[in-house]
């Protein structure tokens, strides 16, 4: 029984820090895009496109927060042992951790973009692939947290 | 490959034709016509700029004016038909005639542009009023008009503040005798005071300790609250104006749809008085170079030659070096694909168009980072109803066609996967055609990272090539066939079939990149350091192939959220309303999760273009193909003829 509390921690941060990170990437993205907005409305849906990306470390967390639910005895699968609990946790921290930091740089990053497509919205491409860029360590982050939590 | 092969085309005429010839290149379409610089082009030598009399100015300034009155009076305008309403259309001699006599159509706008600056006056002046009526308002009570408030021989008077805390005090009443003070009215924390006193008493060291601070109305006479009446009489006839002005617009905005003709077919007459601009000519003659498509030549003289007699016209190619404008050519599959390249970058004009090689795995990685086979469905669905029922043209029918595409590869996953809106498997009934990756997830990242090591090569080969047909045969062997070797050597003493074999070509092609690799360098020893060095780069080729991980964590990501979705709503259920809120989750949980994973993967499958691909081989910063053109926005042009395929 107590090592569903560890992976119920584990399910938690997983959640709780990604989600953090879009939290704050997506909304400094939307005070950049909103500023450029208020000077030309057609820019709306290339400046929404960049808010959006910093909103998938979010998704990230949660998937893996689910995989565990539905390991760890609360949506599915059995109780695990003290053992396997902190396995879990452990396997849980690479998308919480860097969940929570890429989703606030690429939040930054794609701010830098909103501010170049205000200037040169035939360049939103790059601003895309700069801001995508950062996204790189966090599919990373949620796949090695995805092969550590199947394994256990 | 594709970038379509570009001549100069050079045509000498005379200037009674040059309207004729404009209006035939225009309606060809497919010529740009390029700036002749006398200065460097020995061919404009003894020309004259264009006349400034060609009334460019004017047309900019018609053309500017009909949109300010568009805008103006689009808001007011009942929307009709909506999305999908066909364009109105009209043939290119009704608009020729629109743009050389708008009609009444011109008064319309003369009309908007008084509306335009009578609105502007009306809120210049409302602020105007608003702030003397918020200077004025707290001293409603004091019925002493302003006009009368001045000094006497022997006495002072005068309105001003004093602040609340002081006005409080007690030993407020010490109130010198020859002073009289009477509270007034209140702004906010002050206290508006209205006050006569003997000068030169002690009353004005009274109210300095007060903290007085005067005021004064500069040209107001009356009482107060004559003020505040008159003020809100002018505001609400302002109101008034106002509101006539906007009733009138409600009536002229039937008239948008003229108005958007009008714009159209000025916009027409001005990207051809643009053209002149670019051209030279003499007292009779003119002279134009511009670009056109070689595979274009012949139909575009035979019908140059109808358009005019004394014309004089030859072609030469561009020079080796020189940029030409780039258009692109490919087959219809591959078109939508040029979306994501345009996205990025113009090819250059002497580099290679990526669309043909870049669409397959544009396509497969698409679908691969979906990978649901019911969300693939409904993805061909909107984008292939788009594209039919909308009628859309140019970029918005490629990324229609594009999301179809998708749609279709998104499908054939999702049913070698066996996810069909978050189910795997339905029970057993649908298994995976393939796998499923849920179930052997080291399976998936080996395909993945294959597929990535095919893309990868894929990208060098193009590179080869290119040096190949440059005649760097050498560099192609150097800088690509012994990375070729050397990588696939790796790969294979990976293998335990094929250790032996692989551990020779590893070091074969180790050995060649170390011999070759620093060829640029002076000196033996530089040589050989950085062909050492360069080895180094096989992390940068191991971080590629890695980045290839995302193809199965975005795939992952579609997958476990739908999953999510479906068991939230088993959860409900049970009850009426359980179902109604079950159909909700559904529906809206499924959407939410195309939106977002439709972004996810086009973004990622155009980075692993970007910067994997593109980066091997790719040149960019090409000049896109504009030729004049009849391009409208709001009008269908009937008899634009388009008889040529590109």
């Amino acid at each position: 029984m107590t090592g569903q509390v560890y992976a119920i921690i584990g399910a938690a941060l997983a959640v709780g820090l990604a989600g953090m990170g879009s939290a704050i990437g997506v909304g400094i993205v939307g005070q950049a895009a909103a500023g450029v907005v208020s000077e030309d409305p057609d820019k709306f849906g290339q400046t929404l496109l960049l808010q959006a990306l910093p909103g998938t470390q979010g998704i990230y967390g949660l998937l893996i927060g689910f995989i565990v639910m539905s390991k760890a005895g609360i949506l599915g699968g059995a109780a695990p042992d003290m053992g396997q609990g902190l396995m879990i946790l452990g396997a849980c921290l690479p998308i919480a951790i860097v969940g929570l930091v890429s989703g606030i740089y690429q939040g930054k990053a794609a701010a830098a973009g909103v501010g170049l497509v205000a200037k040169r919205s035939e360049e939103l491409g790059k601003a895309i692939t700069f801001a995508v860029l950062v996204e790189t360590y966090a599919v990373l982050a949620l796949l090695a947290s995805f092969l550590m939590v199947n394994g256990i | 490959m594709a970038i379509v092969d570009m001549k100069k085309v050079f045509i000498i005429g005379m200037e009674r034709d040059q309207e004729d010839i404009l209006r035939y290149i225009q309606r060809f379409g497919r010529v740009e016509i390029a700036d002749i610089h006398p200065e460097t082009d020995p061919l404009g030598e003894g020309t004259l700029a264009a006349d400034p009399h060609t009334g460019l100015e004017r047309i900019q300034q018609q053309v500017e004016s009909v949109r300010a009155a568009i805008s103006f009076l689009a808001p007011y305008a009942e929307k009709q038909g909506g999305f999908l309403a066909p364009k109105p259309s009209k043939t290119l001699e009704e608009m020729r005639r629109l743009a050389e006599d708008p009609g009444e159509l011109g008064d319309i706008v003369e009309t908007v542009e008084g509306y335009t600056e009578a609105l502007a006056d009306i809120r210049t002046k409302r602020l105007q009023y608003t702030n003397l009526l918020e200077q004025v308002l707290p001293w409603e009570r004091m019925d002493a008009p302003f006009g009368d408030i001045k000094a006497t021989a022997h006495t002072q008077m005068a309105v001003g503040f004093i602040s609340q805390e002081k006005w409080n005090e007690p030993d407020r009443e010490s109130v010198p005798e020859d002073l009289y003070v009477e509270e007034v009215g209140s702004d906010q924390d002050m206290i508006c005071v209205f006050t006569v006193y003997l000068t030169d008493s002690d009353a004005e060291e009274w109210l300095k300790d007060m903290g007085f601070s005067r005021t004064a109305f500069s040209g107001l006479e009356k009482t107060a609250a004559e003020h505040i009446a008159q003020y809100r009489e002018e505001l609400k006839g302002l109101s008034e104006r106002e509101e006539s002005i906007q009733n009138q617009a409600k009536e002229l905005s039937e008239n948008l749809e003229g108005l958007q003709g009008l714009y159209d077919a000025l916009s027409v007459e001005l990207s051809k008085a643009q053209s002149v601009r670019r051209m030279r000519r003499t007292d009779t003659t003119f002279l134009l170079r511009g670009w056109i498509p070689a595979q274009l030549i012949e139909t575009f003289n035979d019908g140059l030659e109808n358009t005019a007699e004394d014309i004089y016209t030859w072609y030469e190619e561009p020079a080796p070096d020189e940029d030409f404008p780039v258009l692109i050519d490919n087959p219809a599959m591959v078109r939508p694909f040029e979306f994501v390249t345009d996205l990025y970058s113009t090819p250059s004009a002497h580099g290679i168009d990526p669309n043909k090689i870049m669409a397959p795995f544009f396509f497969i990685f698409f679908g691969m980072m979906l990978s649901d086979g019911g969300y693939g469905a409904v993805l061909a669905l909107v984008g292939g109803l788009a594209l039919w029922k909308l009628r859309l043209k140019g970029t918005m029918a490629r990324m229609a066609a594009l999301l179809a595409l998708g749609g279709i590869s998104t499908l054939i996953w999702g049913a070698l996967y066996g996810g069909w809106f978050g189910e795997w498997n339905f029970g057993g009934r649908v298994g995976p055609v393939w796998f499923n990756p849920m179930d052997d997830p080291i399976k998936t990242l080996i395909v993945c990272f294959a597929f990535g090591f095919i893309h990868i090569f894929v990208g060098m080969g193009v590179k080869a090539y290119q040096n190949i047909k440059a005649g760097r045969v050498l560099d192609a062997l150097f800088d690509q066939g012994f990375w070729y070797v050397f990588l696939i050597g790796l790969v294979m003493l990976a293998l335990p079939a094929t250790a032996a074999v692989g551990k020779f070509m590893a070091i074969g092609g180790a050995l060649g990149l170390i011999l070759t690799q620093g060829r640029k360098q002076e000196g033996i020893v530089k040589k050989l350091l950085s062909g050492v060095m360069s080895l180094y780069d096989t992390t940068g080729f191991l971080s590629d192939i890695l980045s290839y991980s995302r193809l199965f964590a975005l795939g992952l990501a579609t997958g476990v959220i739908a999953s999510v979705i479906n068991q939230l709503a088993a959860m409900l259920g049970g009850s009426w309303y359980g179902v109604i809120l079950q159909v909700l989750i559904l529906v809206g949980g499924h959407i939410f999760n195309i939106l977002i994973n439709l972004l996810g993967a086009f973004v990622h499958a155009s980075r692993l273009q970007y910067i994997e691909f593109f980066g091997k081989f790719f040149e960019g910063g090409g000049k896109p193909f504009s030729p004049l053109s009849i391009k409208t926005k709001y009008v269908e042009v009937t008899d634009k003829k388009e008889a040529h395929a590109l």
